[in-house]
């Protein structure tokens, strides 16, 4: 029985490895000495070495006395794996005094917090919101003339600039607070001077970079949605409380159409895009991970459907959400509705760019097309038209060795220029 | 094409009249100091939303449908592993493929691609491509040689190769020549011969071995002549492959001087040689003959050693038995190995167990170490091998350990049952030896790294149970990298045997249902 997909693992917000090496510790022959009460869940794992853990039903809490570092470990995925596999394993009892003495700690801990916590007032989140405004103008004032002396000085002199002259600009926005523009920075930088089409795609990204400072400094002339956008986009961010309280909740069976993950020097991406199989809503859950470790807390399998509430953050065209409540499993899923021609496709795009000016990114999940390829390398979709979108510079050849040249659901993301295909082959289905 | 906009980007506001920028300037009425860059910003959001798709290149010709069952999507995880396993276990790719072939299940279309791109290339695929993996093979150059023939190269092409051609193409060349036109790769050889180097004229002769005849003979018999010692020897050895040639036949005269048979029981008696004579010189006798060798007699066996068996046999109506007991005695490995390539293929049979059993006799006495034994056992039928390694490992002669890990590699692999329980005795013997402090229990660790890779899968897990014990008994604690790395590969094999067991009974229980759906 696949568990790993069940509301009551997921509520313990394990990641990936953790969920997929708990889900096989949920056998009995792991487990000694396991009982439960209403409360309670118990149970010594056998392991390298033999390992305490507990869950608390009532409090949503967990011990293991393991040595691991991930909240939670193997060995409570495991434990509760176990208990929706075998429920009779784990029979009412009275819980072991380690067990007792671990809840009893408990009590006054889960009452502490909302006690001890005092929420700031009113007045003094809106002198820091002040102040964090005031201080954000004063970045987007100096990078209105920073990018002003580029224009007058020119791009052919910014081309030969050390890295240091963006890097300078990125850190100034930082300590102004205006994290969104030092990415744009960064990501101008990043754009490999010495390959054709430099000027154009500099130019494209200082044009879009002008346009955010332009809309931020007439921020109470934007429209109301498009204001939340402007601020994320300059680097507000929203609690998971502000999401919910500004933002659209959607339940649905929500299908993971693909997922792509990228990496910097700092950062890894993960983007995961799933389709609302009722409403048909795309949707994008957004994560972020250091490069020096750490995981992402699980989303979803790519190609499987589960009922679930997604909560969109405020936007002028709604796309990124995060997840809410799960309901059931995740069922496997690969019945995609898709766009039947490109022009349909690029004209939900030119909806999304007219609504949202800095769109970036949207699901392309295009039926009926084959996969091509040029004399000169380049890879392409293309429908009954004869019209191609290109992919991205990559090896394309596994994804037309699953679909044969012949008409396929192709699912990517498309970046406004070139379709990256998600999942290779997973989700992709052919037809006859 | 760089637009207006982007050259007077690049060049700069400051440096371009006033007038360039104020036509729909949107900084005018936006009051901004960024006009070009707004400008630039909009025509992207214009560009964005109005993205136009161009015509697309001509799509390919779609896969045939496939008539051939596809290996059950259960074994792809484990099988993938296999496939990309290889610098880890060299030879894990080819042992799944053939499992595949074995069950006539095709590649998973998701795995062709990997397989088709692996290096070095993988020989066992051309079987288990199926229709879907002929058709992608077709559609890129670099995956032909899985779908085709290696194809002679263009006359001009053949040309280019003969005349610039480094002296490894220029050799390949003759090689592949002689499969189609043996005279006519003759001839291009004889036509600047001796103006060759004597390294490639060496290698130019020994080409000729392929679709050697007695066509070729005028001209090996012109090579002896040669004024270098190893041409010389060259043209000496595919001469002494032709039982026909007048080389043969002088080297026959040459015997019934050297061998004669004693009473009546069929027994030969062999004479050294002590003289050396001008046509015996010519005819490579004498050369190459070890420092500090009893000349005399080492001529005598040079001389046997240049007649195929079967033709001394009957010259000297004998049986081949009664002709290798009388050479048994001498240091033979070049009478093996010359008598093992001239065999011809109805007496491998009854002749290479001969020279394997003459072989092991001595074997740690053999000049060449364990070459002579290896070639022997490639040229062997696998059934043969087969009972003679299980001899050996039933009663390995003292001190070598390391020659019979040599000629296991040349059992087919996986291995079978028998012959991965016998090793496994040997290791666990070893492993009992060990605790008990027996100084001889012989070097048989040698023998974990190939039971990893080879043993049979239903002995997967007793090898996993072996190493295990090893580990625990810790008598060994220098090999704990090795037994690491044997036990993750004996896991990977065990994975893929596993899912493939499975799906084998998976697809009997459907075939049974089907089976009784129709009855």
């Amino acid at each position: 029985m696949n568990v790993s997909a069940d509301a009551r693992i997921l509520a313990l917000n394990p990641d990936e490895k953790t969920l997929a090496a708990g889900e096989e510790l949920g056998a009995a022959r792991y487990w000694q000495a396991v009982g439960s009460s209403e409360r309670v869940l118990w149970g010594e794992c056998l392991g390298s070495a033999t390992y305490r853990v507990a869950i608390d039903l009532a409090g949503s809490g967990y011990r293991c006395s393991c040595p691991s570092r991930k909240f939670p470990c193997k060995h409570v995925v495991g434990l509760m794996a176990l208990r929706l596999r075998e429920p009779r394993r784990l029979p009412g009892a009275e819980p072991p005094e380690w067990v007792a003495s671990w809840l009893a700690k408990r009590e006054p801990k889960a009452e502490k917090p909302a006690a001890s916590r005092k929420a700031p007032s009113k007045a003094t989140r809106q002198k820091r919101e002040g102040e964090r405004m005031q201080r954000v103008a004063d970045g987007v004032a100096g990078l209105a003339l920073w990018l002003a002396d580029i224009e007058r000085d020119g791009l052919a002199r910014a081309q030969t600039q050390p890295h240091a002259f963006w890097e300078r600009q990125a850190a100034r926005l930082v300590d102004a607070q205006a994290p969104g523009l030092a990415a744009r920075v960064r990501a101008l930088a990043a754009i490999p001077t010495s390959l054709p089409g430099w000027p154009e795609r500099a130019l494209a990204g200082l044009g879009r970079l002008a346009l955010l400072v332009h809309a931020f400094r007439r921020l109470d002339q934007v429209d109301p949605l498009l204001q939340h956008d402007v601020r994320r986009l300059v680097g507000w961010t929203l609690s998971s409380d502000e999401v919910k309280a500004l933002g659209e909740t959607v339940r649905d069976y929500w299908i993971v159409a693909g997922q792509v993950r990228e990496m910097d020097d700092r950062l890894i991406t993960q983007r995961t895009w799933l389709i609302g199989r009722d409403t048909g809503r795309s949707a994008l859950v957004l994560q972020f991970a250091p490069v020096s470790g750490g995981s992402f807390p699980y989303v979803g399998r790519v190609a499987t459907i589960q009922d679930m509430e997604l909560t969109f953050w405020p936007s002028a065209f709604p796309q990124r959400a995060r997840i809410g409540q799960r309901w059931g499993h995740a069922e496997p899923y690969t019945k995609f509705r898709g766009f039947d021609s490109m022009d349909h496709f690029l004209a939900s795009v030119a909806e999304a760019v007219a609504r949202l000016p800095w769109h970036e990114r949207s699901l392309c999940v295009l039926n009926g097309v084959v996969l091509v390829r040029a004399a000169e390398g380049g890879w392409y979709v293309c429908d009954e038209s004869g019209c191609g979108l290109p992919l991205t510079n990559g090896d394309q050849w596994p994804l037309l060795a699953t679909t044969g040249g012949r008409p396929f659901t192709f699912i990517g993301e498309w970046d406004g220029e070139r379709l990256r295909p998600m999942g290779s082959g997973a989700g992709v289905e052919e037809q006859s | 094409m760089t637009d207006e906009l982007v050259q007077a980007a690049l060049t700069g506001s400051g440096r371009i009249a006033p007038e360039t920028l104020q036509a729909e300037n949107p900084a005018e009425a936006l009051g901004e100091h960024m006009g070009l860059l707004l400008r630039a910003g909009l025509r992207d959001v214009y560009r964005r939303a109005g993205y136009v798709p161009s015509p697309a290149p001509e799509p390919f010709p779609p896969a045939p449908e496939a008539r051939e069952m596809v290996c059950p999507p259960l074994v792809e995880p484990a099988l993938k592993e296999m496939i990309e396993a290889h610098s880890q276990l060299p030879s894990a790719p080819g042992e799944a493929l053939r499992a595949l072939a074995k069950r006539s299940w095709m590649l998973p279309p998701g795995l062709l691609v990997s397989a088709l791109s692996s290096q070095p290339r993988l020989p066992e695929l051309a079987s288990v491509l199926g229709e879907r993996g002929r058709w992608l093979a077709e559609l890129n150059d670099d995956w032909q040689w899985a779908i085709r023939e290696e194809t002679m190269p263009e006359p001009s092409e053949t040309e280019r190769i003969w005349m610039e051609g480094t002296k490894s193409e220029r050799v390949a060349l003759i090689r592949r020549l002689r499969q189609t036109d043996a005279a006519g790769a003759r001839e291009r050889v004889a036509a600047g011969f001796a103006s060759e180097p004597a390294p490639l004229r060496q290698d130019l002769v020994s080409a000729l071995e392929v679709n050697l005849s007695s066509a070729d003979e005028p001209f090996l018999e012109a090579a002896l002549d040669d004024r270098s010692k190893g041409v010389r020897q060259a043209a000496a050895t595919l001469l002494s492959r032709l039982p026909e040639s007048a080389f043969v036949g002088r080297m026959v005269g040459r015997t019934r001087k050297l061998v004669s048979r004693h009473g009546t029981s069929g027994g030969l008696s062999v004479q050294p040689a002590p003289e050396l004579p001008e046509d015996w010189r010519r005819d490579g006798i004498g050369l190459g003959l070890p420092a500090g060798a009893d000349l005399a007699l080492a001529r005598t066996v040079q001389v046997l050693a240049s007649i195929p068996a079967s033709v001394l046999a009957r010259e000297l109506a004998v049986s081949l038995e009664k002709l290798v007991e009388a050479v048994e005695r001498y240091d033979g490995s070049a009478l093996i190995e010359s008598w093992r390539q001239t065999a011809a293929p109805a007496e491998r049979e009854t002749l290479l167990p001969l020279l394997w059993d003459m072989w092991w006799a001595k074997p740690l006495k053999r000049a060449t170490g364990g070459d002579t034994a290896i070639m022997l056992a490639r040229t062997m039928s696998q059934g043969v091998l087969r009972h003679r390694v299980l001899r050996l490992l039933g009663d390995p002669p003292p001190g070598t350990e390391h020659l019979i890990v040599l000629v296991l590699s040349q059992v087919g692999e996986p291995w079978p049952s028998d012959i991965s329980r016998s090793a496994l005795d040997l290791l666990g013997g070893w492993l009992h030896g060990t605790r008990r402090k027996d100084r001889t229990v012989g070097g048989w660790l040698q023998l974990i790294e190939p039971l990893a890779a080879h043993a049979a899968p239903e002995t997967i897990e007793e090898t996993l149970e072996l190493l295990a014990g090893i580990e625990r008994a810790n008598v060994v604690s220098a090999w704990h990298h090795e037994i690491q790395r044997a036990t993750n590969v004996l896991r990977l094999r065990e994975r893929f045997w596993n899912a493939m067991a499975t799906a084998v009974a998976e697809s009997m229980t459907t075939t049974g249902a089907n089976d009784g759906g129709n009855g």
